[in-house]
């Protein structure tokens, strides 16, 4: 991308951890470093550290290299030199041969992966179908020994009366425990989300229902795996949390070239595990894609770059699903560049269409990614915030954080990106001034 | 409960208190009637389950009738991206004197903040940075903070009389200071009056905190009130009450005092001081602080400096007619030097005078230690460069850092030059940090100052300042201070350019 667009708060967005963006800041200044220089495609510098490091960033998808030993990734030097590219504190010149090399080198592995992919699968071990097979079996039926366990706990659930749960917190926990070793993940997950519910809102009761209700389905419909259709099936078996391997994702999923816009992006940070979750748009295909990285450890690194309001030329597989949402990049087409323009938008009543059709195809579908025109943020008087737009029809507003999304609006009306989930849009980032701003975090 | 649905309430009772279901419909009912037969439990959480699915995907949304107020156009211009970028990082790093700086600059070039970044930046506490923020938030930023109660802008009208009376009266000791040298600020007879009502309560710390708010708005009405105070048991408070009695050649006790230091010195033309002091004061004087020295104090020292710090420094150059050079040459000459410069020194205070001033430095660094040890000699320095004009201040230090004049030490003259330095101090001072090799103690002087430096220098002094440097290998203990010294004034550099006037 060109080096006037990166933003100060995307370059300190790239550091795998707070530590690393304060050092990298401290590195922010021209005394630290010597050879600076940009040109179209890359920018570099000589760091000095306890020893001199040279430090090189390529432009087209922000990766980077440093001689230092640090195990995080980018580190500070990087991070330092990421954020003199955004101060636009780096002047032009003409790459030395350090930094020549190693974009050769970049350019001459992206091509060989590129060929490798092409040979396809041939070229891979062949795995042992019967052993593999066993193993499938083992796994349906630990989970169908924890999902029959699961319905019976509802089921007592209600028949005790949700009004006696208000005080038991370790509960959902344990339950969740219980489904992490019936190896179903996913649902051990909806499990947690469902604990925060307990009297949150005056309606709280109904919506617990509702998640145990759909948590009852889900058990129900298990039970019926074989009938469903294929891809129905698919998307049961990755809620239940058996996911598909990527390399199966490579056969089987639906392959959609686009240029790809960065229209949303959330951090999950836990003790043991970073969850990045990338939003992007095919301005093309008009398709949504849903990219989710992991990172475990700390320093570790997501594989790919993604900037919010940037665009990429790209191959992307959508996993097997009756509604496709979460894909993979297969492969970079282009350089990443700034996007300005607007990103086609839903109106309210699209949206909720758009989350009625989903649902018709995958009805365990929890939530909808969407671009919303021209609402406009609002504040009730009970002091609830809204997305209204010029007929007066509203969305009720998610967490997010609320004061920078009525800045970027000023009470006009604006895009903005968000999921939702048929009661809340929760806003992840809104467009102002021919940019896209995050929205994440709370208000 | 009643405004419960069915299947909720249901649900909240526990099938087993309520058995029976009630009336329903819709998908609900479709579910129930399709799944006759099987428990009860069961029934309930599938057509719980096929309901939320089906109220998601046919939400009806509700109509608001409110309507947000909308904020007016913008007629300021955003700031440029670099800028922007500046405020980015300072807000990140806390940065507090840069973010004022870049206000500043920012009103000046009439510029506004981005609307991005005005959450943080209505978030700052600082009350300095929130006067300077006011300016450049533009319609956005005040239609915004305007939403927030919690960002009350610093233009909300100042605390009401009665409310400060109220603290006057109930408030802790510091909270009724404030309110006092706020009173005397904007109505200084009132926060006189509010003294004297309450003089003979206060506690004898409180006497001398509360006085000494009424050096701002000084005025002969504040005669009888310090004269109470000049009379008071505690010697603190009979301290401030003579300082701000002096303030006044035409109050009695500045009368009375000059009075009686004309008397104590004696000239004679051409250039011959000699002091006369009497074996002991009569009552009046003695609480007019002629009285007995504190231990470790030479008695005739503690009477001089009390008599000379009373009298303006003019005085003496009319009575004598002696210019200051003359008077402290033949004061140098007595056995009283140090006391007579100390008094002299003091005086500043009513009254300040480069020459006096020059003078008096010249003859503390002539001084033999034996007569003046060294550090009573930086401290009488630093008092004297302290009342001095700001260029003058500057001036001084620049030729101390010159190795011209040797008091007080760069250590100590560096922080009491005020910012913006002169560019010739910037460029002086830039270049003899460049120059240092060793740990010497001007190494420690200069490196030391490098923190006020970095917000201290002037504008031409930036791109100099950001030229890479490196520290010699025996002064890698200040890399980091060098380092933050560079981050700043690299940031401040940027401010400057971008927002020329």
């Amino acid at each position: 991308m060109s080096a006037s667009s990166l933003t100060t708060e995307q370059a300190l967005a790239l550091a795998p951890d707070p530590a690393s963006a304060s050092a990298g800041q401290r590195l922010a200044t021209e005394r630290s470093w010597q050879g600076l220089g940009r040109d179209e495609r890359a920018a570099w510098g000589e760091c000095k550290g306890s020893a001199l490091y040279q430090v090189r960033i390529d432009l087209s998808d922000l990766a980077t290299k440093c001689t230092c030993p640090s195990r995080k990734f980018p580190c500070k030097h990087a991070i330092g030199l990421l954020l003199l590219v955004a101060g636009q504190r780096i002047p032009s010149g003409t790459p030395p041969e350090w930094v020549a090399e190693w974009l050769s080198k970049r350019s001459t592995t992206a091509e060989r992966k590129a060929k490798r992919e092409a040979a396809g699968p041939e070229g891979a071990a062949p795995a042992d179908p019967e052993a593999k097979s066993k193993r499938t079996t083992e796994r349906h039926t630990r989970i169908q020994k924890g999902l029959g366990g699961l319905a019976l706990w509802l089921e007592d659930l209600v028949r005790n009366g949700l009004a006696g749960l208000e005080t038991e917190t370790d509960l959902w926990n344990t339950q969740a425990a219980r489904l992490v070793d019936a190896q179903a993940p996913g649902l051990a997950s909806q499990m947690r989300q469902l604990a925060p519910l307990l009297g949150s809102s005056p309606d709280w009761p109904r919506r617990m229902l509702d998640g145990l209700g759909r948590l009852a389905l889900v058990t129900e419909a298990w039970k019926k795996l074989d009938e469903l259709p294929p891809l129905l099936a698919a998307d049961l078996r990755s809620l239940v949390g058996i996911s598909l391997r990527e390399e199966d994702v490579l056969v089987q999923g639906e392959r959609v070239t686009d240029t790809w816009v960065i229209v949303g992006q959330e951090l999950e940070d836990t003790e043991r595990i970073r969850v990045q979750r990338t939003y992007l748009f095919g301005a093309t295909s008009g398709r949504t894609a849903l990219i989710l990285q992991f990172a475990a450890g700390p320093g570790a690194r997501f594989a790919e770059s993604f900037l919010l309001g940037t665009a990429v030329p790209a191959e992307l597989v959508y996993w097997p699903s009756a509604a496709p949402q979460r894909a993979l990049v297969q492969e970079r087409k282009g350089e990443v560049r700034p996007h300005t323009e607007p990103v086609p938008s839903l109106t309210l009543e699209g949206l909720c269409q758009r989350f009625a059709d989903e649902l018709s195809r995958n009805p365990f579908r929890e939530r909808t990614a969407a671009m919303l025109g021209a609402v406009v943020p609002v504040v009730d008087k009970a002091g609830s915030g809204w997305l209204r737009d010029a007929t007066g029809t509203a969305v009720r507003l998610g967490t997010c954080d609320r004061w920078r999304l009525l800045a970027l609006s000023g009470g006009q009306p604006i895009d903005v990106f968000g999921e939702w989930d048929g009661e809340e849009f929760r806003p992840l980032s809104a467009r102002a001034e021919g940019r896209l701003h995050p929205l994440g975090g709370p208000s | 409960m009643n405004e419960l649905d069915t299947l909720t309430r249901l649900a909240t009772l526990g099938t087993s208190r309520s058995p029976e279901l009630g009336a329903t419909s819709g998908v609900e009912e479709q579910v129930l009637r399709a799944l006759e037969g099987a428990p009860m439990e069961k029934r309930l959480l599938l057509a719980a389950g096929v309901r939320a699915v089906a109220r998601a995907a046919g939400r009806k949304l509700p109509v608001l009738d409110t309507r947000g107020e909308v904020a007016a156009p913008d007629t300021l211009e955003v700031c440029s991206p670099r800028v922007s970028a500046v405020l980015t990082e300072a807000l990140v790093s806390d940065k507090v004197k840069v973010l004022q700086e870049a206000f500043a600059l920012m009103a000046r070039a009439r510029r506004r903040v981005p609307p991005e970044l005005l959450p943080r930046v209505l978030g700052l506490q600082d009350p300095l940075v929130r006067a300077a923020v006011e300016p450049v938030l533009g319609e956005r930023g005040q239609w915004l903070a305007r939403q927030n109660p919690a960002w009350g802008l610093a233009t909300a009208p100042a605390a009401d009389t009665a409310e400060a009376e109220r603290v006057w009266a109930e408030g802790g000791p510091d909270e009724r200071r404030t309110a006092l040298a706020q009173a005397r600020r904007s109505d200084p007879a009132r926060a006189r009056t509010w003294l004297q009502t309450t003089w003979a309560q206060e506690k004898a710390e409180h006497r001398a905190r509360f006085l000494a708010c009424l050096e701002v708005g000084l005025s002969p009405e504040d005669e009888p009130l310090l004269e109470l105070g000049r009379k008071d048991r505690a010697a603190t408070v009979r301290e401030v009450a003579r300082y701000l009695l002096t303030r006044f050649p035409e109050s009695a006790f500045a009368r009375r005092m000059a009075e009686r230091a004309r008397a104590v010195l004696v000239w004679e033309k051409p250039g011959t001081l000699s002091v006369q002091l009497p074996s002991k004061w009569d009552a009046e004087a003695e609480r007019d602080g002629l009285d007995k020295a504190p231990a470790g104090v030479g008695q005739s020292e503690h009477w001089l400096i009390r008599l000379l710090e009373s009298v303006p420094l003019r005085a003496w150059e009319g009575w004598f007619e002696a210019t200051p050079e003359q008077l402290i040459a033949a004061a140098a000459k007595t056995d009283h030097g140090v006391a007579l410069t100390e008094g002299w020194a003091l005086a500043l205070r009513l009254g300040t005078s480069s020459t006096w001033a020059s003078a008096l430095l010249a003859f503390w660094s002539r001084c033999e230690s034996k007569v003046l040890d060294a550090e009573r000699a930086q401290q009488l320095a630093v008092s004297v460069l302290d009342q001095l004009p700001r260029e003058e201040r500057a001036e001084r230090t620049l030729r101390i850092l010159n190795r011209a004049e040797s008091l007080p030490s760069l250590e100590r003259a560096l922080p009491l030059v005020p910012a913006p330095w002169p560019a010739k101090l910037g460029y002086a001072f830039l270049q003899a940090i460049r120059e240092l090799y060793d740990p010497s103690t001007r190494a420690t002087a200069l490196l030391g100052a490098l923190r006020p430096a970095a917000y201290a220098l002037p504008p031409e002094c930036l791109a100099n300042a950001t030229d890479p440097y490196e520290l010699p290998q025996p002064l890698y203990r200040w890399n980091q201070d060098m380092h933050l010294f560079q981050r700043i004034v690299s940031l401040r550099r940027i401010l400057h350019e971008e927002l020329k006037p």
